[in-house]
């Protein structure tokens, strides 16, 4: 190998780079191919994509090259260059006259799949999203992301996501850099993602690079438009559950744009006139709302600023008719990110992000005089600068540092209740410190043998202000132990090696290999049995010890019929240290602990078969994935120490996506099915009778498994109008077409009939609880 | 919580469903106690699938068990076998009771029970029982008419204190004879060792049993946690063994969500050895205070 690099670095070699845009708006374009064919030998080529900034940057011998940028929907660029110095080209990408990306699906060199050495990389584009039908119409990306193989939800009403029997803790997602930490909507019936300011979306679920971090199972990372650069335009829709708008345009053409997006749910307004004033629903506050804003300058040809934010908020709020019973949930993300790429030369392009992200949640409960509010949330503050270098020789390096401060705030409780005021002691944030450097590189060993090898090293400090209680061998509280400001209480570290190949056996078939070792030093513990808005985010403590995942995955990627047909077998097998769960039947509210004192840690292991078609092309399109898996944890505390399903432990996965233009550009429809496992369930087997009461008797943990969950949706995709000016069509969607009574969870009820001193008997019911049964509706969507 | 909220919008999406459980063993239940001043009463009974319809004949034949042997000794040596009586005040109770080995406190006392050549058996000591400082009748303002009670307590320095605190509201009706667990229903010193402190107890979790024959405005009489004009309250304040309060505080969380769908289930500690057997084995030193709410001008009669 040194040989090839000696080789190479003593020919004369210059770089031609640039950045690539789309004609018709201005938007960058990511990982497009770029090719350099030497004029003397056709058959060859060298090549390189362009990063999220739109960035490329090939370097060859000097020469005479034809440059090609192929790419789908557009017009191929072809350009003669005479390579003889460093040359700086940037190209406006032009849309083909005739439109078909809303059928095709893919934002990639065809063979892009079996040439890349990412291994568990997947990209779905904002229009395939867009044509898959969605409840109430409203396509949304993460439950789009959700159909693809790997990747599992967690049921209706679920804000978690499942990435390889990892916890939904586990996921890191991004929105243009930002960390979200509550990804949900409506109770996860929704995600804060608008589809409308999305740009594209990936998810990573193995063979992470060493440039992301900090979560064991997946990275989602969800980059927003920029705003158009050439002209204003308005887009928007009308649907059942709520309304969006985006407009976006130029400040100064080619040099300055803006977008602003913003979405808000009206079902409350427009329920409440036809409720009874009886009605259970009178007087519920039930609305989010969300907004993405982004601005975008161009200072010149090395220098590139975004700023860009998102805020949104849910609530939901309930009043009983008497007032007497007052229940409400508030939740919001904040974020904001400032993005500066400075290319430095041709090989180096340095991308610097300084950000900010808030989520906090609020629940507030009242009866009578008395009333309780409970709040939590994460602040994060973090700056990532990652430096790419392109060598004369064919490598890709990237080194980069990235640094979060955390602020955790657990479970806080005010309660007032008239008289007896219960005065509770203030609840101290969580602070760490969270730092990671980190190399990568992506290399051709052979043309046959891509390496991506990449190391990062993490470090966490937990640090005061902080008050720890001490409790003796009875649980007694004996001692508390005060940390001042900046303090550091317990640190870890960890190196995390990333390596993942290609093998490339035939033209259209490779065979991919990864492992990596992930460090996570946060933690969100599910009270419940499902993920909620309310679970609290803690970081690793002298008690609860970072997450350790180690996973490899080998699969088998083929292309058929000129890339017509994308297939893979994807096995992973994946085990995790250091899980935590809350203890048996404790009492969160209990104010004289810290709550990483209510916490059990174990372990955790996963493996699986994925398997994923794909057609790509034609007026038919679509894919199946289908995800055989095997999920367990075992705790020494919990379940006797006897190993137990994980409650989204899932032995069959089906998605299947079928669609189907009718008439070009003008008629689509598309169908959804979904099939998975139902989710295992510790249940009720027996009870008994104590202190004049029933208490009830469980099964070991998870030993039920809830029935199947399937449902298959529907949705006619109708342009009206498609002019250069004017852009107009209309959704209709058909949520749960078969009517499937899924469930959402079961309860257990027992009558009881009792006569003093004459009779008693007493039946248990079990009940299921579905939620949305079949649900038409209709989106009309606009754009001018 | 906010399944509430879901819960009213799609009610007309439940449905009952057959649930195919494991096989099911049958375990030994347990749950005896013995107070100062009292006779141990020991309840032994078997736990059924869950599935299963009880009525009256299952419950003599199959829930409870009539022909055990129970003994209880003291830490002095002190002897006496149950007998096993079935007690008028509550059908549902049929107990083995003591008559001459009553508890005191600073002994520890152990039970044995022999059945079908099984035995099981636990100890619990008897610790001090507290007096509280005051009782009182607390009124949300001028014109509140429906009171809570609070307690005020002086804790003593020299040892770890768990408070259990049980409430009785005087009335004709059966379960007007009953104990009911309070909110909350015990907690430990750790925060205010050797302090005076005072809290509002409300009475609480009262059996479910009850409920089927009652009217509406019975139920709501009956689970309430305030008090009305008339009534006669008392207030029995217990001290536990750590065992003991492990036990309570695991067993009030589980009366309280343990049909919740959403939350894992308790894992409720037994003091009890012995094969397949679940329960408790409890001393508690009780004081018992009487409070009566006579009328709204404060004419609240407390009685030691």
């Amino acid at each position: 190998m040194l040989m090839a690099l000696v080789a190479t670095a003593m020919g004369q070699r210059y770089t031609v780079s640039g950045i690539l845009k789309d004609g018709s708006n201005g938007e960058t374009m990511k990982n497009i191919l770029v090719a350099l064919i030497p004029m003397e030998d056709k058959s060859q080529s060298i090549t390189n994509f362009s990063n999220q900034s739109g960035f490329y940057s090939v370097t060859a011998p000097k020469g005479q090259y034809i440059l090609q940028i192929l790419y789908m929907g557009y017009k191929t660029v072809t350009d003669t260059l005479d390579l003889q110095k460093n040359t700086t080209l940037n190209y406006e990408l032009v849309p083909e006259a005739v439109m078909t990306d809303e059928v095709v699906v893919s934002e990639k060199a065809a063979d892009h799949n079996v040439t890349s050495a990412q291994v568990g990389k997947m990209e779905m584009k904002i229009e395939t999203i867009k044509a898959l039908p969605a409840l109430f119409g409203e396509v949304d990306v993460l439950k789009s992301i959700q159909l693809l193989p790997g990747i599992q939800s967690g049921g209706e009403g679920n804000t978690g996501f499942y990435v390889r029997g990892g916890g939904s803790d586990q996921n890191l997602v991004l929105l243009d850099e930002c960390t979200i930490y509550n990804a949900g909507h409506l109770f996860g019936f929704f995600s804060v993602f608008n589809a409308d300011a999305v740009k594209n979306v990936e998810i990573t679920k193995s063979g992470m690079p060493a440039y992301y971090g900090g979560r064991l199972a997946s990275v989602l990372d969800v980059a927003q438009k920029e705003g158009n650069m050439k002209k204003f335009e308005v887009d928007g829709g009308l649907g059942l559950i709520f309304s969006r708008l985006t407009v976006q345009g130029p400040i100064k053409k080619d040099k300055c744009s803006f977008i602003i997006s913003g979405r808000r749910t009206y079902i409350d307004v427009l329920v409440q006139p036809f409720l009874k004033k009886t009605s259970p629903l009178k007087g519920t506050k039930f609305y989010f709302y969300d907004l993405n804003a982004k601005l975008n300058v161009i200072i010149n040809d090395k220098h590139r600023l975004f700023l860009g934010g998102y805020y949104g908020k849910d609530v939901y709020g309930f009043k009983s008719t008497t007032g007497q019973t007052r229940a409400q949930f508030r939740w919001g993300n904040a974020a904001a990110s400032l993005r500066w790429n400075y290319i430095i030369t041709p090989q180096l392009f340095l991308n610097t992000t300084f950000s900010f992200t808030n989520y906090d949640f609020a629940t507030t409960m009242g009866l009578d005089i008395y009333t309780m509010e409970m709040t939590s949330g994460v602040r994060d503050i973090a700056l990532k600068s990652e430096l790419t270098y392109t060598p004369p020789f064919p490598h890709e390096f990237k080194f980069g540092i990235h640094y979060i401060f955390h602020t955790f705030f657990p479970n806080k409780m005010a309660v007032d209740a008239g008289i007896s005021d219960l005065s509770l002691p203030n609840v101290d944030p969580y602070y760490g410190h969270e730092l990671a450097l980190y190399a990568n590189d992506e290399f051709d060993l052979f043309p046959w043998w891509k390496i991506n090898v990449g190391l990062r090293y993490s470090h966490f400090e937990f640090i005061g202000p902080f008050k720890r209680f001490v409790f003796d061998d009875y649980g007694i509280l004996t001692d508390s132990i005060l940390y001042k400001p900046g303090q550091i209480i317990k640190q870890y570290n960890g190196l995390e090696p990333r390596l993942s190949m290609r093998f490339k056996v035939a033209e259209y078939t490779s065979i991919k290999a990864s492992y990596t070792l992930n460090y996570q030093y946060l933690h969100q513990v599910a009270l419940a049995t499902i993920s909620l808005p309310t679970d609290v985010w803690m970081p690793s403590t002298e008690i609860v010890k970072p997450q350790i995942g180690h996973q490899v995955s080998l699969g088998v990627y083929q292309n058929f019929r000129k890339n017509m047909f994308e297939t893979y077998i994807d096995l992973y097998y994946k085990h995790m240290n250091n899980l935590v769960e809350y203890k048996d039947g404790i009492n969160i509210d209990d104010i004289n602990q810290n709550a990483d004192q209510m916490y059990v840690f174990g372990k955790g292991w996963s493996y699986g078969a994925e398997f994923f078609v794909k057609k790509a092309t034609g007026r038919f399109t679509g894919f199946i994935g289908y995800t055989l898996s095997f999920t367990q944890r075992q705790f020494d505390d919990l379940n006797g120490g006897k190993p137990f399903y994980a409650k989204y432990d899932r032995r069959h996965d089906v998605s299947i996506n079928l669609s189907y233009e009718i008439i070009r550009n003008k008629l689509n429809v598309s169908a959804v099915w979904v099939f998975a496992t139902g989710n295992t369930m510790t249940i009720p087997i027996g009870y008994y009778f104590i202190c004049g009461s029933l208490a009830t008797e469980y099964s070991d943990r998870n030993a039920y498994r809830l029935k199947p969950y399937h449902r298959l949706d529907l949705s006619l995709n109708w342009t009206i109008v498609k002019k250069k000016r004017f852009e107009t069509g209309l959704n209709f969607s058909i949520y749960n077409v078969y009517n499937r009574k899924n469930p959402f969870f079961v309860f257990f009820e027992t009558q009881t009939n009792y006569v003093e001193g004459q009779s008693f008997d007493m039946t248990t019911k079990a009940y299921q609880m579905s939620l949305f049964p079949i649900l038409p509706s209709i989106t009309w969507n606009f754009k001018f | 919580m906010f399944f509430i909220l879901l819960g009213m919008i799609f009610t007309q999406c439940q449905k009952e469903i057959e649930v195919e459980l494991p096989d099911y063993e049958q375990k030994i239940v347990i749950e005896g106690s013995i107070e100062n001043g009292e006779p141990a009463m020991v309840i032994v009974s078997r736990s059924v699938p869950y599935f299963s319809t009880i009525d009256l004949e299952t419950l003599m034949n199959d829930v409870f068990i009539t022909d055990a042997e129970v003994t209880v000794t003291s830490s002095t040596g002190q002897t006496e076998q149950l007998t096993f009586t079935l007690n008028p005040e509550s059908p549902i109770y049929m107990a083995y009771t003591g008559r001459t080995l009553l508890g005191e406190p600073g002994k520890s006392y152990t039970l044995t029970v022999r059945y079908k050549e099984k035995e099981y058996s636990a100890t619990t000591s008897m610790q001090e029982p507290i007096r509280l400082d005051s009782t009182w009748l607390a009124f949300k303002d001028a014109t509140d008419t429906m009171p809570t009670s609070r307690i005020q307590l002086t804790d003593r320095a020299s040892t770890h204190d768990y408070y259990m605190f049980r409430i009785k509201v005087h009335g004709k009706k059966l379960h007007d004879r009953l104990w009911v667990t309070s909110f909350p229903v015990a907690f430990d010193d750790a925060t205010f060792n050797g302090q005076t402190v005072n809290y509002e107890i409300l009475r609480s979790n009262p059996s479910s049993l009850f409920m089927a024959e009652m009217t509406d405005e019975e139920k709501e009489e009956y689970y309430r946690v305030t008090y009305r004009k008339g009534d006669t309250i008392y207030l029995k304040t217990s001290i536990l063994d750590y065992d003991a309060f492990q036990y309570w505080s695991a067993m009030s969380y589980e009366l309280a969500v343990g049909q919740n769908p959403f939350m894992s289930p308790a894992t409720i500690p037994c003091n009890i050895s012995g094969e397949n057997v679940i329960g408790n084995w409890t001393a508690f030193a009780s004081t018992v205070d009487t409070m009566y709410y006579l009328d709204r001008k404060g004419k609240l009669k407390n009685e030691n």
